[in-house]
């Protein structure tokens, strides 16, 4: 999988994701369609017309598929990762470097620890999620 | 199952597996339907791998989420 900077993202682009407004003259009017539409579908918002015509002006039909399932899936994973509080690992940490555009999140000591411990251990345990091995997996 | 860790583990193989794979992995039927649908957004997509990543990227930047 390549995330955002060995897709060849910029820094600048990937740090300025969350703008609003985008600013100016940074995205193309495709990725401006694309950011825009992103956002908007995760947020549950309207997409009205204009902003679907934005997409239909760059992407045939079976690209605005992919794109509207590729947000499906980033919600997917980023609802997991809410709910287990899956700690970043050494390969994910490796690809985002310095363009992550989100800094990284501590997550509170009251919101059950024994999920985030458990994953670092892989230990068992009787609540949640217990292992980040593979336990049906031919060695 | 060798071709999801191939998929999401890279050249490391099970070592490059995400965690957040890994933790799916608990239940191998979610896991599946993540390999599948993995598989037919980046392996024969027709968008871009940064038009893709823009999309993705900016829905977690929307959740306020590093996956």
């Amino acid at each position: 999988m390549l995330l955002g900077r060995a897709a060849g993202i910029s820094e600048d682009k990937l740090a300025h994701l969350g703008d609003d407004p985008l600013p100016a003259g940074l995205y193309s009017d495709e990725e401006l369609a694309i950011v825009r539409y992103s956002r908007t579908s995760t947020l549950m918002l309207p997409i009205d017309d204009e902003l679907y015509e934005s997409l239909a002006r760059h992407f045939e039909e079976p690209q605005i598929v992919e794109l509207c399932f590729v947000v499906g899936l980033s919600n997917q994973v980023n609802r997991f990762h809410a709910t287990f509080h899956t700690p970043l690992d050494d390969t994910t940490r490796a690809e985002l470097h310095d363009s992550c555009p989100l800094p990284i999140r501590n997550i509170p000591a009251r919101s059950r620890p024994d999920r985030r411990s458990s994953y670092v251990t892989g230990s068992s345990s009787t609540r949640g999620i217990t292992r980040l091995v593979l336990v049906w997996y031919p060695a | 199952m060798r071709e999801i860790v191939d998929r999401f583990g890279g050249a490391d193989g099970f070592a490059g597996l995400p965690n957040v794979v890994r933790a799916i992995a608990n239940h191998p039927g979610a896991l599946a339907i993540l390999s599948v649908a993995g598989n037919a957004l980046y392996s024969e997509g027709t968008l871009t791998a940064a038009q893709r990543e823009l999309a993705y990227l900016t829905a977690s930047v929307a959740n306020t989420c590093h996956y």
